[in-house]
């Protein structure tokens, strides 16, 4: 089920109702009650998938008890390891083993054998990735004593499986999101609303920005056509994508987080206006934030992070970024991706160190850090199109095809982008400049009704009306 | 790594009481749904919509009844702009009126609109003709589509061919917001900032009968719109056809028929050359005929118009299955030769 299908507005009128009903005095059966609705929205996409999440949960779960319960460092460390490579055994399996048969097939080839290496046909399961990374907090944090376990089994298949968060995040921490679960949710005028607020915000970017956008983007880079671009067409194809990305992703956020709240829950922040970025750092910092900081805590601390020497710390940031754009897909072009971002953000260290400043000194003043936004906007584009391009030669006729010509295309292209996209500049200035994201919920009581109201219609008349899948549902 | 810094922009809670959110959500309401009503009682953008333009004059037109003995035509919008009402008038002897709207409405349209124009008028017609292509066929309709033909939800709901259950909901959340079931013709209309449709520059004459103008013509050629649209459209249908919809539809047309005392024709619509003979297009074609001559044979007043479908040139057309003026004019004198050698319609 997807939160811009027709069904999930009943679903959730249906399962918000009831959960009202029970009454915080009663979490935990609201938490049984939320755990049937999270299956049962899972469910509709594939039901033999949900063997798997219920399997995630169950090991999880118990390796988490044996955790609390084992004294040895010894045991420990192999309890911790077991879920480790059994959470990424299921994940490698299903989503990178295609990937690498065809790969080292295709590089055998390459240097001469003839590969006849087994293929299957795997289906992903949707959102694996999300709540494979979401379990794995929890058996890490416990295994570092950073939490103890639960044993409310109930409580932690919720947290595991949550339904607005389940296919496609924000990846919440076992530490922050199972003591919300373990205790009864304070619903407040204030939660909800913020909670309607990011869900109408959401919605809107998703159905009339984003799905707009990737009409622009998707005629653009369709076969035949990306061949003929020109002029500033390979740059309005990537605009396009790249408003489309995070129109979508950052739209799905929010109607989680919208709904979490409406639930009584918070939910990590995902986005904090990444295309305002000063650098590739600040662009982490801002972009897909429960990914880049659970792979800042479970992998890049691990390897030492910058505690290491100035050579390993670049090499830490690198694998990092590869690794964290291979979890974004099994395909080269989101390696590239993430390795682009890596040498980004090497580069940006190796420039910082050469000048003695801390990474996290950003006190530009207005015109440095504008200008900073502005120049960021280029090596942000080409890694767009680094993950948007399906081929080398895609990408490198875009990159060099490109000049000032203005062509009917590109105008036409431009307008719409502009005139669908005029409604998140104004929103995400006022955004920036307040430092909050939550801005407009500071209008009287008339001007939030006047622009909710004016969000709603602007959905009806330009929402795209059959529902398109939310990008980040293939990872 | 992504290092969290004090200039990050974050959310700040802004104080709610549960007052002033639900203040804030009555006005809300209140704004939305009147802002729909006032879509669908005064709105210009009603009328002056392409489908506001075609299905509320053919709907007015359906409300204010048919002469008795007279032809009443109801299809899609091959129909629409095939039939040329003066031509069949004068052909037939009788009056005809052209109520057929779009290919969307399969063929629940038509027989809403057929039924609409019957349950209006004094006597029931003499002839009524049900002019479809086969491409109406392989449409996939949803209840907001429907909701765009003013169909009470009583109507809708009613009877063997009622609509799902799907649908009906759809229907009814259409119908209280407009603005959302219309929103291609009025996202259009402000966007380009003029009416989707130009009343003068899409004629409707008193008697239904609808023309096309050059300036509408598929831009890249009738060629490319068979191999881009209408033959894929062809390959994406699954299931029979008719559709088990579309069967209830003709069934209960041929039932009304009988109980009313009309004849009903099914006429095949117009089609460009091109794409008549084409697998897929033979195909859909045999499967529809099949059908239909098997069902029109249960009945004495049902009929399926003899003769080939009639073929026009890329020149005629502006798309494969909507004719140029000049052209609806020899359909439609085709129309009434063939009628009347069937010896329709009967004398009274």
């Amino acid at each position: 089920m997807q939160f811009n299908s027709w069904v999930f507005p009943l679903f959730f009128a249906i399962v918000y109702a009831v959960y009202l009903a029970l009454g915080k005095r009663r979490f935990r059966l609201q938490n049984a009650w939320l755990l049937a609705a999270s299956y049962l929205f899972y469910g509709v996409w594939d039901q033999r998938f949900m063997a798997l999440l219920a399997l995630s949960t169950v090991l999880d779960f118990f390796i988490g008890k044996k955790l609390a319960a084992s004294e040895t460092e010894k045991s420990r460390k192999r309890l911790v390891t077991l879920s480790v490579l059994a959470n990424l055994g299921v994940l490698g399996f299903f989503k990178y083993f295609g990937f690498f048969v065809e790969s080292t097939a295709a590089f055998l080839e390459k240097i001469g054998f003839e590969a006849h290496l087994p293929t299957l046909q795997i289906v992903l399961p949707v959102g694996i990735s999300f709540y494979t990374f979401q379990t794995l907090s929890y058996t890490i944090d416990v295994y570092r004593r950073r939490m103890p376990a639960t044993n409310d089994f109930i409580g932690f298949g919720l947290f595991v499986s949550f339904f607005p968060q389940l296919v496609a995040g924000p990846i919440e921490r076992a530490s922050r999101l199972l003591p919300q679960i373990l205790a009864p949710r304070e619903i407040t005028g204030t939660k909800v609303q913020s909670g309607l607020w990011l869900l109408c915000w959401g919605y809107f970017k998703k159905s009339v920005i984003a799905d707009h956008a990737a009409e622009v983007a998707n005629r653009l880079f369709a076969d035949g056509t990306w061949q003929e671009l020109s002029g500033l067409e390979p740059l309005l194809a990537v605009l396009a994508f790249t408003i489309q990305i995070y129109c979508d992703f950052s739209g799905y956020s929010d109607i989680a987080r919208g709904l979490a709240k409406l639930l009584g829950f918070e939910f990590l922040l995902n986005f904090k206006l990444p295309y305002f970025a000063t650098g590739p750092s600040d662009f982490w910092a801002r972009w897909h934030i429960s990914l880049s900081t659970w792979l800042r805590d479970y992998l890049y601390i691990p390897l030492g992070g910058n505690r290491v020497s100035t050579a390993k710390t670049y090499r830490n940031m690198f694998l990092v970024m590869a690794l964290g754009g291979l979890w974004h897909g099994a395909a080269w072009p989101y390696v590239l991706w993430g390795s682009y971002h890596g040498v980004l953000l090497v580069l940006e260290r190796v420039i910082l160190d050469a000048r003695g400043k801390a990474p996290n000194e950003r006190d530009y003043g207005f015109l440095g850090e504008w200008t900073r936004i502005v120049l960021f906007w280029v090596p942000m584009l080409i890694g767009m199109a680094i993950v948007r391009c399906v081929s080398v030669e895609q990408f490198w006729h875009l990159m060099t095809h490109q000049s000032f010509d203005l062509s009917k295309e590109a105008i036409d292209g431009f307008r719409t982008l502009l005139y669908f996209t005029w409604p998140l500049i104004v929103v995400q200035l006022a955004q920036h400049f307040s430092k909050d994201l939550l801005v407009p919920l500071r209008l009287p009581v008339i001007g939030r009704a006047a622009l909710f109201t004016a969000m709603i219609l602007a959905m009806m008349v330009f929402g795209v009306r059959e529902p398109v899948e939310f990008f980040y549902f293939q990872f | 790594m992504a290092l969290m810094h004090e200039r990050l922009t974050d959310e700040r809670e802004h104080a709610a009481t549960g007052k002033q959110v639900a203040a804030t959500l009555l006005m809300v309401l209140v704004a939305v749904l009147g802002m729909n009503a006032w879509a669908l009682q005064k709105s210009p953008l009603r009328t002056r919509t392409s489908d506001g333009l075609i299905v509320g004059s053919k709907w007015e037109l359906a409300s204010n009844g048919v002469a008795p003995g007279s032809v009443v035509v109801v299809g899609d919008s091959g129909g629409n702009f095939a039939v040329v009402g003066s031509v069949l008038t004068e052909a037939l002897g009788v009056p005809t009126v052209n109520l057929c709207t779009y290919g969307r409405f399969v063929m629940t349209g038509p027989r809403w609109m057929l039924d609409r124009a019957c349950s209006k008028s004094e006597a029931p017609p003499a002839l009524a003709l049900v002019v479809i292509g086969t491409q109406t066929l392989v449409k996939k309709p949803t209840g907001f589509q429907f909701a765009q033909i003013p169909v009470s939800v009583r109507s809708a709901a009613a009877g063997s061919a009622g609509l799902s259950t799907n649908d009906l909901g759809q229907l009814i959340v259409a119908r209280l917001f407009p603005l959302f079931s219309q929103s291609t013709s009025i996202g259009n209309a402000i966007r380009s900032g003029k009416w989707t449709v130009d009343p003068n520059q899409m004629p409707i004459d008193p008697d239904g009968s609808s023309s096309i103008l050059p300036i509408y013509q598929y831009p890249p050629g009738i060629p490319d719109y068979v191999t881009d649209k209408a033959i894929p459209e062809i390959k994406e249908h699954v299931g029979p056809i008719p559709s088990v919809s579309d069967r209830q539809n003709i069934e209960r047309m041929i039932q009304d028929a009988d109980s009313r005392g009309y004849d009903l024709v099914f006429v095949d619509g117009p089609i460009y050359s091109g794409m008549v003979d084409l697998p897929e297009q033979v195909e859909l074609t045999r499967q529809f005929h099949e059908y239909i001559d098997a069902i029109c044979a249960t009945s004495e007043r049902a009929w399926h118009l003899p003769g080939p479908i009639q073929t026009f040139d890329a020149t005629d057309l502006q798309n494969p299955f909507h004719l140029m003026r000049p052209a609806a004019l020899r359909y439609s004198a085709e129309l009434g030769n063939r009628l009347k050698s069937l010896g329709l319609p009967r004398e009274p």
